[in-house]
């Protein structure tokens, strides 16, 4: 190539930067479309924090929430109270289930006793149900109407205004708050 | 753009936007006189630019006093007060936030950029470059103020003003250091547009010549200097108040503040290189561009949402306008550079391999590789979300991977760049023999004494390396001068020598207690119930009870320890408005060897059991006092840089340049 073209590399780079933080900052939704979105929950049977297993199958006939989270994450951290707040008003409704993702069951349990948590918390030892629910982080959420069909899949914090408007597309009945 | 124009119903919004309004007004006048005097050379169209920018400054300061008389009076007309301040916030967090939130912040940034433009107008050398200059810096106003008005407007009024504002976010009003480093760094960041305004100016004009790079260098100091307090006082923060016991988690925004400064940490060394030696210049105009535009990156980072962060504002409508700025920002300076850089040639080449322009030079590539490593992982989760529409995260492996040899690499360097003669191929030897030494000497006592971390040991041999350098050559200079009672006016007649060595001490000091404390820290978690003494990290630590405290706008609850024989009160508090969000503060004794470091993570109701976690960190210390040492060196060198230290050759070209 020549000098000529050559000098112009320093442009070429800034462009690209900019472009791809544009696409970054552009692109629609925060959330990845999920493939199981639509499709049947992947079935799970996980023993409890408090000893027992919940199986999803027991569940069926109501609407659930499944929120993978962990103690080391720092937006779980954000959304657990807002979550434990929609449980307690909700749990006669809907099923609310944490599962914990790459957390030591001690850490899990301070994490659960700092927050009062009193929705049922599973270990996955393995990861094999995130795996099977294509996690790629925490925390991320699922929310799964009383057909036991994934509705929508959220990945993030979750926020009362999510909450309320997902709750409601799984047949919760949302009292305005 | 509803928010254009918002004059209803509220006094302090119809004088706040009429101040901005006024500001953004006399910023377009102060740029189209600058720019038509630096076209066609008009003195008065220049003048008239000039004076534009007093008036900036004047009703932009107007603006800031608008909104921090507002929150102070608790005036809830305004939507940021209302939702940033509540009448039971401490007076020290209402003055401060002016810049805890999204629209204040960009009122900030507005006001310390017209601040810089106004004594830029006042100390900046009248000649060809000052119209484009000051044109350069009032287009950046332009921008600040013109998204103030419109998509980020903190003059924003409340058609019904509450009674009671939402309050400012918990951990904002939890430390000191919240009045501290963000002013520190927006000065820092801020400072930065000088020297790419002159870089512009010399660019857009083609009068490349060298003294506009030598008159940026107190500006670039002064920046750097800011910068490096801010990015410090920023670690000390995260250190005091987070509770994890870490000061740096190569979080986005933290990484956003660290590239500029280690392309403008790059830029002060190739200075010299051009100011001796007439080389690298149109290197340093890269670095100048690369540092300037580094900065903006961050605040279009912090401020549009695009990666995950603790810094992050609430994502707004401002993301896509921070975005166009850095557009056209980058491209143009990048532009303008390829276009009128790619002629230039240096006219000298260096010419021995073991000189200080090499040692400089290798120290430059270092410092660029460094952040664009650190700009790569910083910007790899959004390259590969474009590539592949994945979400990923980079994290601390990544960097400590090439962030601990470059930075040792930095040590050596940093060390070898004194000892030698400039351009000479004299003979070395006899100046690094005794650093070579000490750098022995200290590398295997360390070994001794049981530090078996490769990189602490060698940070503890290039530590010994740089100190013996060091005394090495502060006492041969005082010898030739008769003895060490010569050091002050060693010292006075070479300032910024003496500052330089003063600040590479301090960074020695501060890369030491980088190495320990990131190697040894050690932490336990345990609970314990009330009376009883637990064993943590070989200290015993004995719980004695809780009690409430009250205060009008938190509540505390503060866990009563004995650890090693001292009193220890970590707290949780919670904030009125934000019950739902405790805030942990941990209590934290600095020591100079080991800090000891005590979280309160939970407490039963009864105030029977507290879980607490106990963190040792060694040397971390050390890092607050080494960056006090170097901002002290900094200084030294900014007070009093006269050019009686350039080689006489340099000066009599700057002065016949400069005439």
């Amino acid at each position: 190539m020549s000098r000529r073209v050559l000098r112009w590399w320093p442009v070429a780079l800034a462009t690209l930067i900019v472009l791809a933080l544009a696409y970054g900052l552009l692109k629609p939704g925060q959330s990845p479309v999920t493939p199981l979105v639509g499709q049947t929950a992947p079935a799970f049977s996980l023993p409890t924090l408090r000893g027992g297993k919940i199986s999803l199958a027991a569940l069926h006939g109501r609407p659930v929430v499944v929120n993978f989270w962990a103690s080391w994450c720092v937006p779980c951290q954000q959304e657990t109270p807002t979550l434990e707040r929609f449980a307690a008003r909700y749990g006669k409704q809907a099923a609310f289930l944490g599962v914990t993702f790459s957390d030591p069951v001690a850490d899990a349990r301070r994490f659960v006793q700092q927050y009062g948590i009193s929705y049922p918390v599973l270990i996955d030892h393995r990861s094999d149900t995130a795996i099977n629910y294509g996690v790629t982080g925490v925390p991320e959420t699922f929310f799964i109407n009383a057909q036991g069909v994934i509705v929508y899949h959220a990945v993030g914090p979750l926020t009362a205004a999510l909450l309320r408007k997902e709750l409601a597309r799984i047949g919760v009945a949302v009292r305005p708050s | 753009m509803n928010t254009l124009f918002a004059y209803s119903l509220s006094p302090s919004s119809a004088l706040g936007s009429l101040g901005l309004l006024l500001a953004l007004g006399f910023a377009l006048l102060g740029f189209l006189l600058s720019l038509g005097g630096g076209l066609s050379g008009d003195v008065r169209l220049a003048e008239g630019g000039r004076r534009s920018a007093w008036a900036v400054f004047l009703f932009t300061t107007l603006a800031v006093l608008v909104l921090e008389v507002a929150t102070v009076r608790n005036d809830f007309s305004l939507r940021y007060v209302a939702d940033h301040s509540t009448t039971l916030t401490p007076l020290w967090v209402k003055l401060v936030t002016l810049w805890s939130a999204l629209a204040g912040s960009v009122l900030f940034w507005a006001w310390v950029l017209s601040l810089y433009t106004f004594l830029l107008s006042l100390v900046a050398r009248n000649d060809v470059l000052r119209p484009w200059v000051m044109a350069t810096m009032l287009f950046n106003l332009l921008f600040f103020l013109g998204i103030n008005l419109t998509a980020v407007n903190p003059f924003t009024a409340m058609p019904l003003p509450p009674s009671q504002g939402a309050g400012p976010n918990p951990l904002l009003q939890n430390n000191a250091m919240m009045a501290v480093h963000p002013v520190l760094m927006y000065l820092g960041y801020v400072g930065l547009s000088v020297p790419f305004a002159y870089a512009v100016a010399a660019l857009a004009s083609g009068r490349l010549g060298e003294s506009w790079l030598v008159q940026t260098r107190r500006w670039t100091l002064l920046s750097w200097m800011f910068l490096s307090a801010a990015l410090v006082a920023g670690a000390f923060w995260s250190y005091e108040v987070l509770g994890w016991g870490g000061y740096w988690a190569w979080d986005p925004v933290e990484n956003a503040a660290f590239f500029p400064w280690l392309f403008t940490t790059a830029y002060l060394h190739s200075l010299q290189i051009q100011e001796r030696r007439r080389m690298l210049k149109a290197w340093n105009v890269w670095l100048i561009i690369a540092a300037y535009c580094s900065t903006l990156l961050g605040t279009f980072l912090t401020r549009s949402g695009v990666v995950e962060s603790v810094h992050s504002f609430a994502a707004g409508p401002s993301g896509p306008l921070f975005l166009v700025f850095f557009g056209v920002s980058t491209l143009g300076g990048v532009i303008l550079a390829s276009w009128r850089l790619s002629s230039l040639r240096d006219p000298r080449r260096i010419e021995g391999v073991l000189s200080r322009e090499s040692a400089f030079l290798a120290g430059n590539l270092v410092f660029v590789a460094f952040a664009l490593m650190v700009i790569g992982g910083t910007l790899f989760p959004i390259l590969v979300g474009v590539l592949t529409g994945a979400q990923s995260s980079v994290g601390a492996p990544f960097y400590d991977f090439f962030a601990i040899p470059l930075g040792l690499l930095l040590l050596a360097l940093m060390g070898l760049g004194p000892l030698l003669p400039w351009n000479r191929q004299a003979k070395v030897w006899p100046a690094l023999r005794w650093p070579l030494a000490a750098f022995l000497a200290s590398l295997v006592l360390i070994w001794a004494l049981g530090v078996h971390h490769l990189g602490p040991a060698l940070t503890v041999g290039l530590a010994g390396f740089n100190l013996a350098g060091l005394i090495q050559l502060t006492s041969q200079a005082a010898r030739q001068r008769g003895g060490i009672a010569a050091l002050p006016g060693l010292v006075r007649s070479y300032p910024r020598r003496y500052g330089a060595y003063l600040a590479h001490l301090g960074l020695v000091i501060v890369a030491l207690g980088l190495a320990f404390s990131g190697s040894y820290q050690r932490q336990q978690t345990a609970t314990i119930s009330r009376g009883q003494t637990a064993q943590l990290l070989g200290t015993p630590v004995r719980f004695l009870g809780l009690s409430q405290r009250q205060d009008p706008q938190r509540q505390s609850v503060v866990a009563h320890l004995v650890a090693g024989g001292e009193a220890m009160n970590p707290a949780i508090r919670v904030y009125g408005n934000a019950p739902t969000d405790p805030v942990a503060t941990p209590e934290v004794y600095f020591r100079p060897v080991v800090d000891r470091y005590l979280t309160l993570l939970a407490y039963s109701g009864q105030g029977n059991w507290v879980t607490v976690r106990l963190i040792k960190t060694p040397l971390v210390s050390w890092i607050w006092v080494g960056t006090l040492i170097l901002l002290l060196g900094t200084g030294t060198t900014l007070i009093s840089g006269k050019a009686r230290e350039l080689s006489s050759q340099a000066a009599s070209h700057l002065a016949r340049e400069g005439a």
